[in-house]
């Protein structure tokens, strides 16, 4: 009990360097795909001379120098860009490369990018084109018309998969062989069973070990092809790739950590209790055994951290150490669910007839059955499994709900559809686990029909072979099924989050900037100084966002600065500020992707004056992912509330409210949740009553 | 008592470690800036108090002055800063809101070495400046502090840049910056808030003829 407690010790110790990291680690705000672009895909360009000496993409993930690029070719496949991917934006996001404007003319020229991420690892890449002078379609072109975006899924994520597997086995058999013989004394019985497990115990955790090792690496340097532009120099990119971007962080935390697990393991099974005579000595290889087995949990928790630190939580823009933490977690009850699950089937009925063997003689005759055994072990196992499932289910759906915004996100996007499928393989495991338990409770109740009369020969007419032999097949089938989870799961940490819409369009596709002409225009009032808010064009994307001030209202030398600040209504993103600059007196105006998502936006317009009191200015604006043109004619609520001594709300059009699905899908995802963790409450109160009551049975813990 | 387990020891310890370096991550948002006054460096880091300020909160000027590390001047966060006490009855803030302007004495924080302040409760939404006048190291400073609508936003990056600021003042690094009082008009539940100013603005234009005891 001493070290379950020093174990849970442990584990929360884990978990406060987990925050530790999280606190150093700069998250993410976006995914790695372009949210918004100077040059948009598809413009047609009158002339050469209005094509733009530079070429800004603001993306949704931050994209790292070293490896991600944006190149620029003429249809002849010259490069006009000047290769220098320049970080410009605030919060990195926002890169700009430099366009030699003398080598453009007439023709159609194709924008190529790649990106590595800080943010999760992920490499996307895609290519769009954009046509100068007389063409009047371009898609009437041989070039790719339509952009596409390249995230190289199925080889990433079958490289992963055996890193996913492996860490689970070695959490989850480190978890499980320490929790299922816990409270079993040491001397008598638990020493000999963890001797007789050891040797295929540490098979495991030694091929997990190197697996995992193996395919980091391989990881990485699948990832250096990745991100080497065709013709380009494979080595070049791998040195910055391993030693200064976030993926060679991880693939370096995964090699250290599989190297302690390797010494560790080395040197655990080199401690035998057998050779100690003594009960002295045997505690102190007890001791030993209990920080080594503590160190393994500490080396493969930080690998699992490095997944969870690159995972799609990391990238999203609200409370991103909230949603890794999630992943965290869910990771960890993952691997004591099915690496329990695996060790069960792979190392405890294996070795069941020694198990039950070397107990006996150190208890009561019928606890050396292996039946006996058996039933002890699953119904330990139920118990922690149960706590897990609903922890899994619990974190899994709110990791589904900050990934997801609509049922059309599931329904149609990639992600939705791998998580789908992984659901889908889900149902039967916990069909059967739950099998599992009603199977434990049905021995337990046939058991306990003799009430304390433990014969053997009545025992044997409940609990036989057969029926021992049908739930090690169903737990085996179980534990294949979970790590089919596995490698849905795999996929899914390579497969793009969906692109939130509110119009039903295509989830996968960037929220692509269109030419629209049309303006947001609205006149306010404050202390009788009138001003104009100008947005243009007023689209998902970069907007030129400019503040007038007639001249004749008020002294313009008496204004200071101007700022706007922007923050998403729901608290989501922001607040951003934006200072403008001064363009004429009175004037002052400033572009840039600052509306970089749909939905409700709260602006707030501050002049700031000397030797009077600031004008501040406030709108709340509903901006849809369509254009503006036809956001015109949707629901557009309008709130001003000045400073001072007025407040006023306006509206602009028909105020309706526009209906919100994702508060639906909260709705949903809360019942689900609260159905799951009451449902996880209700099985590990009926385990842990079968558990008690068979150890009791059994008295073969003291 | 019970011994603990080696594993136990370890575990607490590290949640002791790691607690305090949590907690020393908290960051306020203020701005600061070394200067070398006299013969010596300070950094003086100034803002508001109980940031985020709201409008009628209690708040004020607040400043904290440290002596530069001598090995590491351009590190407000060094080891070797020294607290700069016994400043109070040499220091001022001058407060200035609009065309409205303020003396206020400084009073050293309570148990907090090198910490003053200078309460005063913001009545209006607007850009606040605070200019810490007085004397340190015997010479006369007028150092000029303005808050920012909304606060300072990303990485706080350091501007090494020198600039002479008066006789015997110079500033070597600037960083950081602090947000103005905000109104309370969005926080206010259940009804919206209406601020004293507000409240005064509305009863002035309900006509002359209202007379308010």
């Amino acid at each position: 009990m001493e070290h379950a407690k020093a174990y849970f010790f442990l584990f929360f110790a884990l978990v406060l360097i987990f925050i530790y990291f999280l606190v150093f680690v700069n998250t993410a705000y976006g995914h790695s795909v372009p949210d918004t672009y100077s040059l948009a895909p598809n413009t047609l360009l009158q002339s050469s001379n209005a094509f733009p000496a530079n070429l800004t993409i603001i993306f949704s993930e931050r994209p790292d120098p070293k490896v991600s690029y944006i190149h620029v070719t003429d249809s002849d496949r010259n490069r006009i860009d000047d290769g220098e991917f320049k970080i410009t934006g605030e919060y990195e996001r926002q890169a700009t490369i430099l366009l030699d404007t003398n080598k453009v003319h007439d023709g159609v020229y194709s924008i190529s990018w790649l990106t590595l991420s800080k943010d999760d690892g992920h490499i996307a890449k895609g290519t769009y084109v954009v046509g100068v002078g007389a063409i009047t379609d371009l898609t009437q072109t041989g070039e790719s018309i339509v952009e596409h975006q390249e995230t190289l899924t199925p080889i990433i994520a079958i490289i992963k998969t055996p890193i996913i597997i492996s860490q689970v086995c070695i959490l989850g058999f480190l978890i499980g062989h320490v929790m299922i013989w816990h409270g079993i004394p040491r001397n008598e019985s638990r020493n000999a069973i963890h001797d007789l497990t050891l040797s295929r115990f540490r098979k495991i955790i030694v091929l997990s070990a190197v697996a995992i090792s193996g395919a980091s690496t391989i990881l990485i340097f699948v990832q250096a092809y990745e991100v080497t532009d065709s013709g380009g120099d494979y080595f070049k990119n791998l040195g910055p790739l391993l030693y200064e971007t976030s993926n060679g962080a991880v693939w370096i935390t995964r090699i250290m950590c599989s190297a302690v697990v390797l010494l560790v393991i080395y040197i655990y099974s080199r401690q035998s209790t057998a050779d100690a005579k003594t009960d002295v000595l045997r505690d102190i290889v007890n001791r030993k055994k209990s920080i080594l087995l503590s160190i393994l949990v500490v080396a493969v928790s930080i690998s699992v951290a490095s997944n969870s630190i690159v995972s799609h939580g990391a990238s999203i823009q609200s409370a991103p150490q909230v949603a890794i933490i999630t992943d965290f977690i869910h990771f960890s009850a993952v691997s004591l669910w099915v690496g329990g699950l695996v060790y069960l089937s792979y190392v405890f009925f294996p070795n069941l007839t020694h198990i039950a063997s070397n107990i006996a003689g150190k208890a009561q005759q019928i606890v050396a059955k292996p039946d006996a055994i058996s039933l002890f072990t699953l119904s330990r196992f139920s118990t922690a499994a149960s706590i897990s499932l609903g922890v899994i289910g619990i974190t899994g759906l709110y990791l589904a709900w900050i990934h997801t915004n609509s049922i059309e996100d599931l329904l149609y996007s990639d992600y939705g559809n791998v998580l789908i499928v992984k659901l889908s393989i889900a149902l039967p495991v916990l069909l059967l686990g739950g099998y599992h338990q009603f199977w434990i409770r049905r021995i337990f109740n046939k058991l306990s029909l003799f009430g304390s009369n433990k014969q053997a020969e009545e025992y044997n007419k409940v609990v036989n072979n057969k029926t021992l032999s049908s739930i090690k097949s169903t737990i085996k089938f179980e534990a294949i099924l979970a790590i089919c989870i596995l490698c849905a799961a795999a996929f899914l940490t390579v497969t793009p989050l969906p692109t939130y819409t509110n119009d039903g369009s295509n989830q996968n596709a960037p929220n692509t900037p269109t030419s629209f002409q049309s303006q947001f225009e609205q006149v306010f009032q404050n202390q009788g100084i009138p001003m104009t808010l100008t947005i243009s064009p007023f689209h998902l994307g970069f907007n030129n966002f400019t503040v007038s001030i007639p001249e004749a209202s008020q002294n313009s030398s008496q204004i200071s600065r101007v700022f706007i600040e922007f923050k998403k209504s729901d608290g989501s993103l922001g607040p951003i500020i934006a200072r403008l600059q001064k363009i004429n007196p009175g004037v002052y105006s400033i572009v840039g992707g600052y509306l970089s998502q749909p939905g409700q936006w709260d602006m707030r317009i501050t002049i700031q004056r000397m030797g009077a009191y600031d004008l501040n200015y406030r709108l709340t604006e509903t901006l849809n992912s369509t254009s503006a043109s036809e956001s015109e004619h949707m629901n557009m609520n309008m709130k001003m509330n000045m400073n001072m001594n007025m407040t006023m709300d306006s509206t602009l059009s028909e105020n309706q409210n526009m209906p919100s699905k994702s508060l639906f899908f909260t709705y949903v995802f809360t019942i689900l949740g609260i159905v799951v963790a009451s449902l996880s409450v209700v099985f590990y109160i009926q385990a842990r009553k079968s558990m008690k009551a068979i150890q009791n049975y059994l008295s073969l813990v003291k | 008592m019970r011994k603990k387990s080696l594993p136990q020891v370890l575990a607490i310890a590290t949640i002791l470690v790691f607690s305090s370096v949590l907690a020393t991550q908290s960051v306020i948002a203020h701005e600061e800036r070394l200067y070398t006054i006299g013969d010596k460096d300070y950094w003086i880091t100034v803002g508001s108090m109980n940031e985020p300020a709201f409008v009628d909160d209690k708040s004020g000027a607040e400043a904290f002055i440290v002596l530069a590390d001598p090995a590491d001047p351009l590190n407000s966060d060094s080891n070797g800063t020294k607290n700069v006490e016994g400043l109070e009855k040499d220091l001022k803030f001058e407060v200035t809101a609009g065309d409205k302007k303020k003396e206020l004495q400084v009073e050293p924080a309570w148990q907090d070495p090198g910490h003053y302040e200078a309460t005063f409760f913001p009545t209006i939404e607007t850009t606040y400046n605070y200019t810490l006048l007085g004397t340190i190291n015997n010479v006369s400073i007028s150092l000029p502090f303005q808050c920012v609508p909304g606060g300072v936003e990303g990485e706080e990056t350091q501007d090494n840049s020198t600039k002479q600021i008066s006789e015997g003042v110079t500033l070597k690094a600037t960083r950081g910056g602090f947000g103005c009082p905000a109104s309370r008009a969005d926080a206010g539940f259940p009804e919206p808030y209406v601020s004293n100013n507000e409240l005064v603005n509305m009863i002035k234009q309900l006509g002359g003829n209202s007379t308010v005891k």
